[in-house]
This record gives structure tokens, C-alpha cells and sequence, in this order.
């Protein structure tokens, strides 16, 4: 429970009391104030330099001095940190030499079946015209064969190496024997059994 | 010697001139001084160091027709009282927020409370005892808005706060002056021989 407040001062009242109200003048005041002014024009060499008053507030110089601080700060960590990659350092490992004795098989040569490539003129029979065999003689006349239909390659033919062929050995096939069925007859050990039934109550 | 001669006289630094404007306005100014401050020591102290303000400030008198000297003399001791007010951090800022809390002397008085204080008999005296009573932020603006009339934004430029802060301050200071006066008056009424 707040009390209640009513404000019973007069303003008006107390303005006049206090607005025009006066002390008394002594003269120890004066001299105060003579001892206190030569005290002071000893520092007015002060006044003669200019008066610089920056108006910066206090919302400015407040985050500049955080900024500075985290930059600062950010920087010092920064400082840690190589971003160079620095070359590497090739040392020379020396070479030492063992006692063993490293025999050295000699591989059994093996002849090789090289491929002969013989360059020789064939000529590929087409639907039209039938295949002639070049004949060392002279012809006496000259057939003309028409261009797209005449096929002359320069080609290589290799010779393919004999291939071994392996003959499959073919399996026997097992023939299966059926062996003889047993006839045996079960007993039910539980056929003779009565069961008793259960009294409801 | 009339005031434009008196002003280039201070100007001068002539020593009797200089008296002679001290002379004119102590009586006057002495009191504001006392208003603004916490007890007689400080506000004498005050009103030397507002004097010196005065004369530095005199050529700007110069310049301008607005005020009457005496006008003028104020406003400049004012502003220097509420700045040099301000700049006692420890009793601005810390007496503005915590108000110790006085040991109360024992009174056996059960009548004490149901005494009729009558607001319409208060004395100077009473006043200023009153007001010296307030904390800092609260005198002041009490003052600069009650006393002197000034405006809220001319009083948050003057205090360097804003008018929020300032209206609060008045507020307080209405509520502990009636308080403190309250108080002082039934004291008074107790003191005084029946």
C-alpha cells in the first residue's frame, strides 16, 4: 500500500521567499577573493593556449575503445598464426652399406614368337566386280574400276601365334542309386490316455 | 562610474572597478550561491570562484543587448555553480542514487506526529535548511526549475541529462523538501519555549 502524497508546498511562496533574499556584505569576502585571484593568474599562461573541446560522447568513445580492444586482441591471435607454408627442409640421409649379398637369379630368357609384318596388296573382292589376282605379267589392257566401288588398303596383317587349345576332359556322369525304403510302424504313447476334465466351480 | 565604464574598467583589471562590481552584487549572488550549494563553506568558496567566471566573462556582455548586466552576472554564476555542483562526482552521483539513512535522535514525544505543521509560516531559515538537505541532482534542478523558472530542456542542457531524468529529480525533490520541511518545522515548534 503506497501512502498518499499531497504536495501542500507553495511554490510561489517559497520562490519569493527565496528568489530576492540577500546576505550581508563583509569585507573578508573581498580580501578571499584578492588572496584567491593572484593564485590563479599564475596559471593563465594556460589560457593562452587554444581550447580544443571535442564534443564526443560517450556512445562513441565507448564502442571505438571495444573495437580497439578486439582488434587488438584479434591481431595477438593472428600473430600465432603462420599462413606461409614453410619449404621443406631436405636432409641428406647417409647412405649406409650393408654386408649382405644380394644374389641376383638370372631370369631364363625366354624366347618370344614376334609378330612378322608383311606388307602386302590385297585386294577385297566387291559384289561387282570379281577379284582379280595381280599377275606379274603385262595385261595387255587396263580394267578401269569405278572409284567408290574400288577398296585398296595398304593393310598389316600379324600373324597370330599358334594358339594351344586345351581339350575339356569330359566328366563322367554319376549315375544315382535309390536305396530301399523301410517300412516301421509308430505308437502314440499318449493314445490310451484319458484326460480329466477340469470341474468349474 | 555607470556600468559600461565599469565593464571596460574590469576589463581593464582595474583593481577598483573590480571591487566596486564585487561590492554591487555579493549580497545577491551570495545567496544564489547558498541556494545551490550543500552548506555556507562550500557555497563561499563557490561565490569566489564565481566571481572569477564573472569577469572572464565579461567581454561577451560586450556583444550582446539581450540581458541587463545583473541579468547577465546571474546566468553566468549559475551555470558555473551547477558545473562546479556536478563535477563533486562523489557527492553528484553517489547521493543521487543512495541516501544514507540518518540515526533518528529518540523522542518520547507521543504527540510529535499530530503536530499541524502549517506550510504557510515556513521561514528562510527552515528553507534553506531544507534544501541543503536534498541530495545534490535534486537541489539543483529543484532550484534551476522552482527559483529561477528555467525551462526542462534549458535544466537537461544545463545538467547534461535528459528532461526524463530531470522531471524525476523535481519530483524527488518536492517529496523530501516537503519532507525535510515538515520535519524542521516540528522541530522548531519543539525548541520553541512554551
Amino acid at each position: 500500500m503506497s501512502s498518499p502524497f499531497s504536495y501542500d508546498l507553495d511554490e510561489r511562496q517559497i520562490k519569493i521567499i527565496l528568489q530576492h533574499a540577500e546576505l550581508e556584505y563583509n569585507e573578508e569576502a573581498w580580501h578571499n577573493f584578492e588572496a584567491l585571484t593572484p593564485i590563479e593568474s599564475k596559471f593563465s599562461y594556460g589560457k593562452s593556449m587554444p581550447n580544443i573541446n571535442i564534443g564526443i560522447s560517450r556512445s562513441i568513445i565507448v564502442p571505438i575503445i571495444f573495437i580497439g580492444l578486439i582488434g587488438g586482441f584479434s591481431t595477438l591471435l593472428f600473430s600465432f598464426v603462420d599462413f606461409k607454408k614453410k619449404p621443406e627442409v631436405i636432409t641428406e640421409v647417409p647412405m649406409i652399406i650393408t654386408p649382405t649379398v644380394v644374389k641376383v637369379k638370372p631370369k631364363p630368357i625366354i624366347a618370344k614368337v614376334v609378330p612378322i609384318a608383311i606388307n602386302t596388296l590385297v585386294t577385297i573382292p566387291s559384289p561387282t566386280i570379281p577379284a582379280i589376282e595381280e599377275k606379274t605379267e603385262a595385261k595387255p589392257e587396263e580394267i578401269k574400276i569405278k572409284e567408290p566401288e574400288k577398296i585398296v588398303e595398304q593393310t598389316t596383317i600379324e600373324r597370330k601365334p599358334k594358339e594351344i587349345v586345351v581339350k575339356q576332359k569330359k566328366k563322367r556322369k554319376l549315375k544315382s542309386v535309390e536305396l530301399p525304403t523301410i517300412k516301421a510302424s509308430t505308437t502314440n504313447l499318449n493314445e490310451s490316455v484319458v484326460e480329466p476334465e477340469l470341474e468349474l466351480r | 562610474m555607470n556600468e559600461a565604464e565599469l565593464i571596460s574598467a574590469c576589463l581593464k583589471n582595474d583593481k577598483t572597478a573590480k571591487k566596486q562590481f564585487f561590492q554591487a552584487f555579493y549580497n545577491k549572488f551570495a545567496f544564489v550561491a547558498l541556494r545551490y550549494s550543500k552548506n555556507k563553506v562550500q557555497s563561499e568558496n563557490l561565490l569566489l570562484k564565481g566571481f572569477n567566471s564573472i569577469f572572464s566573462a565579461l567581454p561577451n556582455f560586450k556583444n550582446q543587448t539581450e540581458f541587463s548586466l545583473e541579468d547577465f552576472s546571474r546566468h553566468e554564476l549559475i551555470s558555473f555553480l551547477v558545473k562546479e555542483i556536478k563535477n563533486i562526482r562523489n557527492e553528484y552521483y553517489v547521493a543521487s542514487t543512495v541516501k544514507a539513512k540518518e540515526v533518528k535522535e529518540k523522542s518520547y514525544d507521543l504527540f510529535l506526529d499530530n503536530i499541524y505543521v502549517d506550510f504557510n509560516s515556513i521561514n528562510q531559515d527552515i528553507l534553506l535548511k531544507s534544501l541543503h538537505e536534498l541530495v545534490p541532482s535534486q537541489r539543483l534542478a529543484f532550484n534551476l526549475q522552482v527559483i529561477e523558472g528555467y525551462s526542462l530542456s534549458k535544466i537537461s542542457d544545463l545538467l547534461e541529462t535528459n528532461e526524463q531524468t530531470v522531471k524525476s529529480n523535481i519530483e524527488k525533490a518536492r517529496f523530501n523538501l516537503q519532507k525535510t520541511i515538515e520535519k524542521n518545522l516540528k522541530l522548531n515548534q519543539n525548541e520553541q519555549p512554551v
